[in-house]
């Protein structure tokens, strides 16, 4: 069995005309199907009964964001938190994080620390965490997973080397 | 600038040994050794990050795979619908977090959206 873990990421928003904005402007997604009134049939086995949802998918150089705007039943959509919440965000590689970064404020979106490097070491790449207008935390990073697991393992192998020493 | 939003999805759980075994390399799972706060229910009409989606080659033999190993199908494997042969399910994970396996990419799964809301305009 081969599975690829990069299909789309669903988020649920309030305002689904302003989500596909941000995502648009802030990352340059597209949008490839425009937000549509879906309910009925196996809308009602995934969501229940009655449910009345919008649905726009976007697009990136890799990977999707699905968003879902319920329009029956309607609830606040909560702002994530690292400690409480099960999924808590979702990474996405970017060439230039400042950059991005730059893109994601003047959409409206924020960061929710200070750029940093892998491990704190002057030459790994950059990431940081950043939040949508609705609060959803992503995290752009200058590397790929492959380099990710590289970095990662260093910090690691630094620990143990300074835990030693 | 480009982006890739394919890099990974943070899980929270409450036994990481065990969503190992359940992932098989689950390098992006995280366990909270403190604090310790239960993991809440994936209510997909409540929760903000509802889901992830994984596409596969074969769903009910990756259901299969999944329910051996300690997750659960939400509801009966569907079809994508219009004339494509896609199929896809929702899941849970041993720690309630919802997945969805998908038998199409993405073109496909935008050309089924589409076929389904004749009033889409796909953006070039």
């Amino acid at each position: 069995v081969s599975a690829r873990l990069d299909h789309h990421v669903a988020l649920r928003t309030a305002d689904i005309d302003a989500a596909s904005r941000f995502w648009t402007e802030a990352l340059e997604g597209v949008v490839a199907t425009p937000p549509a009134l879906r309910g009925g049939g196996y809308f009602d086995e995934l969501f229940g009964p009655g449910t009345q949802v919008k649905i726009c998918y976007l697009t990136f150089e890799a990977g999707a964001i699905e968003l879902f705007e319920f329009v029956e039943p309607r609830a606040d959509v909560p702002r994530s938190s690292q400690t409480r919440d099960g999924m808590m965000h979702f990474g996405v590689t970017v060439p230039d994080v400042p950059a991005a970064l730059a893109r994601v404020e003047a959409a409206g979106g924020r960061r929710r620390l200070p750029v940093n490097r892998v491990g704190g070491r002057d030459e790994a790449p950059r990431f940081v965490y950043c939040e949508d207008p609705e609060g959803h935390v992503f995290e752009l990073m200058e590397m790929t997973r492959d380099e990710t697991v590289e970095q990662i393992l260093t910090t690691l192998a630094l620990l143990d080397e300074a835990e030693d020493a | 600038m480009s982006a890739r939003a394919d890099h990974h999805v943070a899980l929270r759980v409450t036994d990481l040994e065990r969503a190992i075994r359940f992932y098989e390399a689950a390098k992006a799972t995280w366990q909270f050794l403190a604090p310790v706060v239960p993991i809440p229910p994936q209510e997909q009409s409540a929760v903000g990050i509802m889901h992830f989606a994984v596409t596969v080659d074969d769903v009910p033999s990756t259901l299969a795979r999944v329910e051996a190993a300690g997750g659960k199908a939400r509801f009966p494997v569907k079809s994508i619908g219009g004339d494509s042969p896609g199929r896809f399910v929702y899941c849970e994970d041993p720690d309630g977090h919802v997945f969805e396996l998908l038998s199409v990419d993405h073109p496909e799964t935008v050309r089924i959206i589409v076929a389904g809301n004749p009033d889409a305009v796909v953006t070039p």
